[in-house]
């Protein structure tokens, strides 16, 4: 059973990689925009997003939620619809 | 009360309409730049009254209850695209406009004309909307002998990306994957369209794939375009996109201007270059994703604008012969009109098996019958020869193609998609090494150096042909047998290649005979097949489409139905 924290760990461990940012920097309640997010890398962590959990999200999924914290809860949220 | 559930093209280029019926079987299906005769009929809707109104009340003359409901082939408006600021990474920002322009226009103004003629028959006033790529899929397992494959939807753009992976078993479809973001090798293809010199918005990427035969690659071409992509767990990215500019920039000194340096084969190295790495591209992507998803079976449905790519088709048949791969006859956005028919049609019955194995893609619309029956009054320029017998209108056309005569063919039902495949085409003997020159010098005025393809009995292609593959829609080039390219010259390319279309007896019976008759008389069971159209036009839709081609041109005999007509003297 996925929890909401494996999402927060996992969006973590990909939002350093894709954007190059030292993990100190990034929290869950970090802006996404303070960290470089742009709709460039919002895009790949989608991709990302559905590769690790097999749904298939919302391209607006990383605008409308600003912080890890917010789009784990969403994510979450789908998977329990799609699955 | 029967349904009818009609398809809409919407991107904005090739607009088409399909119509489907409650057994699942697309009973109509056409382009609307044929009945326009305006190539790609760009930002046009796919449903123009004149066009389809006589089909929509003959299937309502027929059907007195019938009701229709409306669905079109994209999920997301322009403005909801993700990412849409990378969209001009490769393509120029004039191009991505009209790009969006179009595809806006499109879906702003389809459906009125439908909404029209239908009236009350309509079930739902809205148009429902469908995964663009979705539709890709269905549309093209349409066409599939294959009940189990893995799909590849390879294209220049969709929903949020330019591929999705699917995985069809016994009717049923799963997406395995959709890329997000702008690596996308249908634009890669568009902006190389434009480097050579060719207008990717009027869809000549096939300019750039005929001119690539004329040149060897460039190591060092090759190996920068290549260092533009990166394919990762049957995924594609851009190897770094902030190096992109800097990319684009240094090839600029390759764009060739066509008013400036009218002479394509300037462009032939980088055409070949791009198509080399295409190739190779797409076949990592092709194996990563069978890696990834290891599918039960060989079959691979390879589809979107991507598909129309033949050489690399032909490369892919020939050089993996353990696959068996399926390219439908429309796997361009026109062809989504089918999927997105069959989707709302699973959609409403809530019945998710999805139609497969339909051979023949001559879905489109008849020559006019009234029209036909007058002609032989009408015509004061034009003999016209009525010939009842088939046997003996194939053995007419026979003594005219021994003679060399270019001959414009409209018999049944259009094809659908772009290819002539018989039925609105223009056919002459490949045998002679002066008929290429002739067709382009005395018809189709188009550049000396593009191909025509060959049309072939299904049984008789491993004999001239290295690939012993069904290519029933004319989807892919293959290398004829070294030793027999001397005996079709018209039909081979610089290359050796073909683009073959394979003729199956049973379902094209007419053709596979006129073929049969041609090598009785001739020794070769092969003839040159190119679509019945002049340069810049789209294949004909009329009986004054045809006339007007044979009187226009030096083609020296037009078929309509059983009647042969030639110009008088």
């Amino acid at each position: 059973m996925t929890t909401v924290q494996d999402i927060q760990a996992f969006l973590t461990n990909s939002a350093v990689g894709v954007l190059e940012v030292s993990r100190e920097d990034v929290t869950p309640t970090t802006p996404l925009v303070d960290i470089g997010m742009t709709s460039f890398y919002a895009v790949l962590l989608c991709g990302m997003i559905e590769d690790e959990y097999e749904i298939e999200v919302e391209p607006l999924l990383m605008f409308e939620c600003r912080t890890i914290a917010e789009v784990s809860e969403e994510v979450l949220e789908v998977i329990k619809r799609q699955k | 009360m029967s349904s009818y559930y009609i398809g809409l093209s919407t991107t904005g280029h090739d607009p088409a309409i399909a119509i489907v019926n409650d057994a699942g079987e697309c009973i109509f299906a056409e382009a609307t730049e044929r009945y326009l005769q305006s190539k790609r009929a760009i930002g046009s809707p796919a449903d123009i009254e004149q066009h389809i109104a006589p089909i929509l009340h003959t299937i309502c003359l027929n059907d007195p209850n019938a009701q229709f409901f409306l669905a079109q082939t994209w999920l997301k408006t322009e403005e909801s695209k993700p990412a849409k600021e990378y969209r001009e990474v490769l393509l120029s920002q004039r191009s991505v406009d009209r790009i969006s322009h179009v595809h806006k226009a499109t879906q702003m103004s389809t459906g009125a004309a439908l909404r029209f003629i239908l009236g009350d028959r309509l079930a739902l006033n809205e148009i429902q909307g469908f995964d663009h790529h979705l539709c890709h899929a269905v549309s093209a397992y349409y066409f599939s002998p294959h009940p189990d494959a893995l799909c590849l939807v390879v294209d220049g753009e969709g929903e949020i990306g330019a591929i999705s992976v699917f995985e069809w078993h016994e009717g049923r479809v799963v997406r395995k994957l959709r890329n997000w973001g702008p690596a996308s090798l249908g634009a890669f293809y568009a902006w190389i369209t434009e480097l050579c010199g060719f207008s990717s918005i009027a869809g000549e990427e096939w300019k750039v794939m005929g001119l690539a035969a004329f040149s060897d690659p460039n190591e060092a071409l090759v190996a920068r375009l290549r260092s533009l992509f990166r394919v990762e767990s049957g995924r594609l990215y851009f190897a770094d996109i902030t190096g992109l500019d800097e990319i684009k920039q240094e090839f600029q000194v390759y764009a060739r201007d066509p008013s400036i340096a009218p002479d394509y084969m300037s462009s032939a190295e980088l055409a070949s270059s791009a198509q080399y790495v295409f190739t190779e591209v797409l076949n990592e992507l092709i194996d990563s994703n069978l890696e990834r998803f290891s599918p039960a079976t060989n079959n691979i449905i390879l589809t979107g604008g991507c598909a129309l790519n033949s050489a690399f088709n032909g490369e892919l048949i020939t050089r993996r012969s353990t696959l068996n791969v399926h390219v439908p006859p429309a796997p361009g956005d026109d062809g989504n009109a089918i999927g997105a028919a069959l989707l709302l049609r699973a959609k409403i019955t809530q019945h998710d098996v999805f139609p497969h194995n339909n051979y023949l893609p001559y879905l489109g619309s008849q020559l006019n019958k009234k029209t036909l029956v007058k002609l032989p009054e009408t015509l004061g320029l034009v003999n016209v020869n009525i010939i009842d017998d088939d046997s003996e209108l194939i053995n007419e056309l026979v003594a005219l193609l021994l003679k060399n005569s270019i001959i414009g063919i409209a018999r049944g039902r259009a094809e659908f998609g772009p290819r002539a495949l018989g039925n609105r085409s223009i056919i002459a003997s490949p045998i002679s090494s002066e008929m290429k020159d002739a067709i382009n010098r005395k018809v189709k005025g188009r550049e000396a150096y593009r191909p025509f393809a060959p049309m072939i009995p299904e049984e008789k292609v491993a004999d001239w042909f290295i690939a012993d593959a069904l290519s029933p829609y004319m989807s892919a080039a293959i290398s004829i047998h070294e030793e027999k390219r001397d005996r079709i010259p018209a039909v081979t390319h610089a290359n050796g290649t073909g683009r073959v279309q394979t003729i199956n007896k049973l379902y094209q019976p007419w053709l596979h005979k006129l073929l049969n008759e041609f090598e009785l008389a001739s020794g070769v069971p092969i003839l040159l097949n190119t679509s019945f159209n002049i340069m810049g036009k789209p294949i004909i839709h009329s009986i004054e489409d045809a006339v007007a081609t044979l009187m226009t041109t030096e083609l020296d005999a037009v078929v309509l139905e059983n009647l042969i007509l030639t110009k008088k003297c």
